[in-house]
């Protein structure tokens, strides 16, 4: 009924003070105009009903997932809340003696940071670990014997000291091998491109060449040629693992004493299969004064001038 | 008739709220139990279909701010029902936005009943009928009537609410129980609301 049509008229037996009263819960004394009106609002006073009462549940679990349990029934140690919204939510609440108090909501918000922050830390783990079982395998496997893979058929820069120490002659195109150090560090070479994909029918003795050439600075754009090259010699080696020793073994250059070397398994370019450092194989790098390689037809390579390395 | 829905905690408000604020779920459903019928009342005669839904709505967010609150049992009582205002609002808003279609009706004897339901209704017919009487004022003297019988909340706190003046909210106290007391004089009217 709107407000307009309430009569304008009202009952005398009652004014605003006894309305005050009503809406305050005083008893006694009301009008007798307002009886039924004081009935109706002491109905809406009247005590809990069960089903007002139904929900205490739901209410329970509500305050169990949002409010965090305290061992201590006492007042929060923020007193007036402060700023309660974030010092619960970043508060380390102790284990209540019962399991149901424990806040779910905290429970999932803890899981899910401890996995997320778990992954990025197990990548990181794995890509280490894989980056050192990759440097271990190309830097120290190859230590000792990568500067002379590496220096094959290159003139040395100081040939003539290195040459007078070891009784090589100048003009020799091997490897001083004595005086090589095993931590020796090849020089970048300057004057190498990205290399050719090899030919469908490899030479050993050129694929090493090729691979010693390349092992230390492959190069993005000779990727391709450089995961070829390595198959190819896997292959031909029996094993990723023994392409160093192969080619070693192939080019004719000695291991500083150390693994077996594996037998050529297949035609062999160079001639010089039978072991190291045998002037009489032809062996590339033989220590043998004036040698020059034979039967391998990449000697003018070896010749390049821009290739130095350094045999300190 | 008893008075039981207003200030039931009393002088132990503050140590029941401080327990409640620390965690103890007890003490909330001390705070719980006193509030709530009166809570729900208030929803019923605004919002008869979703009462109980908003009820629970409001009582999440209020669990939420708990740690929060600061203040006396009547503060207490006008962030209860302000948050339950704030709710219903919402819900309005929402039924605004998306209107539902009606279900189809279901038949007498597929409405689950609890049991002593009927017991339960005879129990509380008198507050029933209060509730509904109330449902047939207009919504701003049902709300101001609501609030300061059933919340117990003071003339100053509801108008703050309503965002209006005190004044104001006396006038349609006084107004809605004028018509109250029309209608329960009226010709034809029988009251079941206690007398």
């Amino acid at each position: 009924m709107p407000d307009s049509q309430v009569p304008p008229i009202w009952d005398p037996a009652y004014d605003e003070r006894d309305l005050d009263a009503l809406l305050s819960g005083e008893t006694g004394g009301t009008p007798v105009a307002l009886q039924p009106v004081e009935g109706t609002l002491a109905a809406l006073r009247a005590a809990a009903t069960r089903r007002e009462l139904a929900d205490e549940a739901v209410a329970r679990a509500a305050f169990r997932a949002f409010v965090p349990v305290s061992p201590t029934t006492g007042p929060l140690p923020w007193g007036a809340g402060a700023e309660p919204a974030a010092v619960t939510s970043h508060t380390l609440v102790l284990p209540p003696a019962d399991h149901r108090q424990q806040p779910a909501a905290r429970h999932r918000h803890r899981r899910r940071t401890a996995r997320s922050a778990r992954k990025p830390r197990v990548a990181v783990t794995g890509a280490a670990a894989a980056l050192i079982v990759v440097a271990t395998a190309v830097t120290g496997a190859l230590t000792g014997s990568i500067g002379e893979l590496t220096s094959f058929g290159r003139q040395p820069a100081s040939t003539s000291a290195s040459a007078s120490a070891t009784g090589q002659s100048p003009g020799s195109q091997g490897v001083q091998v004595k005086g090589a150090a095993p931590d020796r560090i090849p020089t970048p070479k300057p004057t190498v491109s990205a290399p050719p994909a090899p030919s469908p029918t490899p030479d050993p003795g050129s694929l090493c060449r090729q691979y010693a050439r390349d092992v230390d600075h492959p190069g993005q754009a000779a990727r391709a040629a450089w995961i070829t090259l390595n198959g190819q010699l896997s292959t031909l080696a029996s094993g990723q693992a023994k392409i160093l020793s192969y080619c070693v073994h192939i080019l004719g250059l000695p291991l500083s004493g150390k693994g077996e070397w594996p037998s050529a398994g297949g035609p062999v370019g160079g001639g010089g299969a039978t072991g190291p450092a045998n002037p009489a194989s032809g062996g590339l790098g033989a220590a043998s004064p004036g040698s020059q390689p034979s039967g391998t037809s990449d000697a003018g390579q070896n010749a390049d001038p821009g290739i130095g390395i350094d045999n300190r | 008739m008893s008075v039981d829905t207003q200030h039931v905690v009393g002088d132990d408000f503050a140590a029941v709220l401080a327990a409640a604020q620390s965690g103890s779920e007890e003490h909330f459903a001390v705070l719980w139990r006193d509030a709530n019928p009166a809570l729900v009342r208030y929803l019923r005669v605004l919002v008869p279909d979703a009462a109980e839904d908003i009820a629970a709505e409001t009582w999440v967010s209020v669990v939420r701010g708990l740690p929060a609150f600061i203040g006396d049992e009547g503060a207490w009582r006008a962030w209860l029902f302000t948050t339950a205002r704030r709710r219903m609002l919402d819900q309005a808003r929402h039924v605004r936005r998306h209107p539902a279609e009606p279900l189809d009706e279901i038949g007498v004897a597929e409405v689950p009943t609890a049991p002593g339901a009927e017991q339960l209704a005879l129990d509380n017919i008198a507050t029933e009928s209060a509730i509904a009487l109330l449902a047939r004022l207009p919504e701003q003297q049902a709300n101001v009537i609501l609030l300061r019988v059933v919340a117990g909340l003071d003339t100053e706190v509801i108008a703050e609410m309503l965002g209006t003046s005190t004044g104001a909210v006396r006038v349609a106290a006084h107004r809605g129980l004028r018509k109250l007391e029309a209608m329960l004089t009226g010709p034809g009217v029988t009251s079941r609301a206690g007398v």
